[in-house]
């Protein structure tokens, strides 16, 4: 529980430079997507509407409130992980438009089923990218040793 | 040597959880995409619990179709104002955490039960900032959707690891 009220700090004092950033990051991730799509032979009109650069500002704040890991590689996982976010995010932008183009032939998409998942799939990607690059990285110093084995029972109950 | 192997073992653990809570994340996103009913009726049930906590905490509260007039502040209740995504989250971690069948059931409904009432509180609050600081909704909307319920969501899932092994 130490550990999440560290993120809370940390994500609340991050919270700030992603939210004044949040305008020119997502501009800035339309611009590149619409270059490469440019570059591919295949123009397109890119708007980025996410919660970004949130998910960066999240596991560097994870990353931060972590403690059992070494400093050089809790350090090692900001630099390495906060980069990865972001390639990762102007990636799930090129799938979403991609995705919707072999659906529905519209790089925006449609009110289809198809559409709904690439859609909700792209909004949730802040959601999990985070905390699931920052289990992959740090989560073997951070979790009790054990917790996530499957071979372990929980403890049994004694019977009166 | 035993330490390395250790520690890959531990790793393929994480990766095996990370690899499991993804696949019931992408298989509840295409229940939601091939049923629109699911997010409709999160959207219908968000409203009318709306109506029954400002009835109870004595605010005014008016309700026309998707939106609902909180203290004098109009809010369009769109998808993004359920708990539908954050519910899926928690739910995806506790099936894809090795535990016995009625811990998950266990968790899944109280949980779900709590990320609803988590999710009242949310836009009450939102409603009071946009009441009394309108300048701040924009930053208190993205922080308490994004940053908070990522919070609460890891929260409840760590106590519901606790509690599973204590009992």
């Amino acid at each position: 529980m130490k550990l999440l009220a560290r993120f809370l700090g940390w994500a609340s004092i991050l919270a700030f430079p992603c939210y004044l950033t949040m305008k020119a990051y997502q501009e800035a991730l339309a611009a590149l997507a619409v270059r490469i799509f440019e570059i591919a032979g295949a123009p397109a009109r890119v708007g980025v509407d996410l919660h970004e650069p949130f998910s960066l500002g999240l596991y560097a704040a994870m990353c931060l409130a972590s403690r059992n890991a070494p400093r050089h590689i809790r350090m090692r996982a900001v630099a390495i992980g906060v980069p990865a976010l972001a390639a990762f995010g102007l990636l799930a932008v090129l799938v979403f438009v991609v995705a919707n183009r072999l659906t529905t032939g519209h790089a925006g998409g449609n009110e289809g089923a198809a559409s709904r998942f690439i859609e909700s799939t792209l909004e949730t990607v802040p959601w999990v990218s985070a905390p699931a690059l920052w289990l992959a990285l740090l989560g073997r110093w951070e979790l009790p040793a054990g917790v996530l084995r499957p071979d372990r029972p929980p403890r049994e109950r004694r019977r009166r | 040597m035993a330490q390395t192997e250790g520690t890959t073992r531990r790793s393929r653990t994480v990766f095996g959880f990370i690899g499991r809570f993804l696949a019931a994340w992408m298989a509840g996103l295409a229940i939601l995409a091939m049923v629109p009913g699911v997010e409709r009726w999160a959207i219908r049930a968000t409203i009318e619990s709306l109506g029954i906590a400002a009835h109870m905490l004595r605010v005014e509260c008016a309700v026309s179709g998707a939106y609902v007039k909180l203290g004098g502040v109009n809010l369009e209740i769109i998808t993004d104002c359920t708990p539908v995504m954050p519910t899926l989250a928690l739910w995806g971690a506790m099936l894809a955490f090795p535990a016995p069948a009625k811990w998950k059931l266990g968790g899944i409904g109280i949980g779900g039960t709590m990320l609803w009432v988590y999710n009242l509180a949310r836009i009450l609050a939102l409603a009071l900032v946009l009441r009394f600081h309108p300048t701040w909704f924009e930053f208190v909307h993205v922080y308490l959707w994004q940053t908070l319920t990522l919070l609460v969501v890891l929260v409840m899932f760590v106590s519901w690891i606790r509690l599973l092994r204590v009992g």
